[in-house]
């Protein structure tokens, strides 16, 4: 395996990681798995197509809005779909959550400047660039995406150990009720929880626009179930383990292809065998804890 | 109790002749919905026994759709038609010798179910033992993913994505409401069973269930099977109405659809399934307007947000879990007189 490889992979792996996350921390405090999060990482990489293309704004303008507008809609769909559903069994919280999934793909659907045909991601010019790295050539991008990762990653490592928050958000993942009793504002840390993973999957969005720069009502689904996957495969509701599952996904889809060419058309249900063969023998990962069932 | 059953009687032998007259004179647009309202019914009553009688979350029916269509097309293509559709690679073995004759359609429906239903056993067993809530959901879902990658790269069985055409068009108002009275009369007489009490029993807590001698998982992997089977005979009669078949209508939405039909026609509820699934069919074809004259892509955004509010304001849906029962309709009259 050459260096370009073991860069893809790690690339990859970083992607899935950073989308990993909004899935985890959703179900590690709602028991939620949110449907919508992919579509969610897909609406990032639109909203900087609409800044540059529709508003002409400069680039890095248009992704920090980008990140913006992503996180207010996460927070939007958990006010709008989720909060009203708290008490509800949580089979009604999954059903509307596929709901809003559907909603959000087909809004690109119907929007007249997207359409449901094949756009194109404004790649800045700094992300093309081509170095060599020991007698391989390397993109900018590849080298970009894993310290954008790793500077996101270590931020939500900070935020959730050494701020109240993050503190708030451990605590109701322990326990919601109690946390509630001690008087913490769940609804308003709930909130927060949405809002930091939406802006990692936009992180993760407008990464993923410049290395795959089709940019299609679609291309949130297969990302979003790999990234769940990762993060059941590094036990979900833990967030250093989403990031390991992801880099191990990331690598994992890149040795596959690179060894199996002839079947590559089948790595979608390889991944899927992987999630399945995950809940079904160690459905709390490599890292989770194991939930006891309440009687 | 026996006034029940003559109303029965002559309620069937009114659908029965109207059958009889629709058949040939319904108009073409009509004859269509009515036909996929059938189809739609069947897959959803199966589905309501294992999500809203059983409380099991299934997402894993489009899948077993693309089983049963898959199926019965091999069936009962004619032999010239098989000689012409696989061009790349030809088709495999057992199917390229013979096809089954109009007379032999039923037997290709019921292989389509039994298909279906040894999928569900093979997924069931380790899935229904192991996982319940959204972890089934999603193990469910995965298995219909996998379904579709296969179905899409296996060419030498189903032409991969180009599909196959011109598939004899054998399903009539006959075929799938015919179908659909068998399969709604069997849902009905498991649900008011002990076999049906012991699903609701699981429904409502497992662990009491368990703790009453219910067996639980074998209960479950039934239930599971029945709506399977239920699925396959739905996804066979798909084909054979419209003439084609490929991956595309057998991806997840088509799960989603069956997900709005129960949930508006009420988590549980059998006839609720079976009457949505006709207005749903009368909803989606009616609003293909909105496709055509407005923004492709309208429809479904009425869809999901029909079904986010239902879950939001009206979670009981249609019917709740009770039935439309002429127990019911009769009530009606009496509270009038007094």
């Amino acid at each position: 395996m050459d260096i370009q490889q073991l860069l893809n992979g790690v690339t990859l792996g970083s992607l899935y990681a950073l989308i990993a996350i909004g899935y985890t921390m959703v179900y590690g405090i709602l028991r939620l798995i949110n449907f919508a999060h992919g579509d969610v990482f897909m609406f990032a990489g639109y909203w900087v197509f609409f800044g540059y293309f529709l508003f002409k704004l400069p680039w890095w303008i248009s992704a920090v809005l980008s990140v913006i507008f992503t996180a207010a809609m996460g927070w939007a769909i958990e006010r709008i779909a989720y909060r009203p559903l708290r008490h509800a069994p949580r089979i009604s919280l999954l059903i509307t959550a596929i709901g809003m999934s559907l909603l959000l793909e087909h809004i690109i659907i119907v929007l007249p400047w997207a359409g449901g045909i094949q756009k194109q991601f404004p790649q800045p010019e700094f992300m093309k660039k081509i170095f060599q790295v020991g007698g391989a050539r390397v993109q900018a991008v590849t080298i970009w995406v894993p310290v954008i990762a790793a500077v996101c990653l270590l931020g939500l490592l900070y935020l959730l150990y050494r701020t109240k928050v993050g503190r708030g958000m451990r605590a109701i993942a322990t326990d919601m009720e109690t946390t509630e009793l001690m008087g913490a504002d769940i609804n308003r840390i709930i909130s927060y929880t949405f809002i930091v993973g939406s802006a990692l999957a936009a992180v993760g969005g407008i990464l993923w626009g410049c290395r795959y720069p089709a940019l299609r009502f679609d291309i949130g689904i297969i990302p979003g179930w790999r990234a769940f996957t990762a993060a059941v495969v590094g036990g979900i509701g833990n967030v250093i383990g989403a990031m390991i599952g992801g880099f191990i996904l990331g690598m994992a889809e890149i040795l596959f292809v690179a060894l199996f060419p002839a079947y590559s058309g089948y790595r979608d249900a390889v991944i899927f065998m992987i999630l399945i063969l995950f809940l079904l023998f160690k459905p709390t990962g490599i890292m989770g804890k194991a939930l006891k069932e309440k009687v | 109790m026996k006034l029940n059953r003559i109303l029965t009687l002559f309620a069937l032998a009114a659908l029965f002749g109207f059958i009889a007259w629709g058949d040939k004179n319904l108009d073409r647009f009509l004859w269509q919905v009515l036909n996929f309202g059938a189809i739609y019914a069947i897959a959803a009553v199966g589905y309501t026994v294992i999500n809203g009688i059983t409380g099991q979350f299934s997402l894993g029916p489009h899948g077993f759709m693309l089983l049963g269509a898959y199926l019965v097309t091999l069936l009962i293509l004619p032999l010239e038609q098989k000689k012409i559709v696989w061009l790349f690679q030809p088709l495999a073995w057992p199917f390229s010798e013979f096809s089954l004759p109009y007379s032999g359609f039923i037997l290709a429906l019921i292989a389509g179910g039994v298909l279906a239903a040894i999928a569900a056993v093979i997924v069931g067993i380790p899935a229904l033992r192991a996982l319940r809530g959204d972890y089934l959901a999603i193990a469910t879902f995965g298995f219909g993913e996998i379904l579709f990658v296969l179905v899409v790269n296996l060419m030498s069985l189903t032409n991969g994505p180009m599909g196959i055409t011109k598939i004899p068009r054998y399903t009539n108002l006959w075929w799938s409401i015919g179908a659909l009275v068998v399969i709604t009369y069997a849902a009905v007489r498991i649900k008011y069973s002990s076999f049906g009490r012991a699903l609701r029993a699981i429904k409502e807590d497992e662990l009491a269930a368990q703790s009453m001698g219910i067996n639980v998982f074998l209960m479950k992997l039934v239930a599971f099977v029945f709506s399977a089977f239920c699925a396959g005979v739905a996804g066979g009669l798909y084909p054979t109405l419209v003439g084609t078949v490929s991956p595309d209508p057998f991806r997840f939405f088509m799960t989603f659809y069956l997900l709005i039909i129960i949930v508006l026609g009420g988590l549980g509820s059998i006839t609720g399934a079976v009457v949505m699934g006709f207005v749903f069919a009368g909803i989606f074809e009616g609003l293909r307007i909105l496709d055509t004259a407005i923004v492709p892509g309208m429809r479904m955004v009425f869809f999901s947000v029909l079904l986010i509010l239902v879950m939001l304001f009206f979670r009981r849906g249609l019917f709740g879990e009770s039935e439309f029962t002429w127990d019911w309709i009769l009530g009606l009259f009496r509270r009038r007189r007094t």
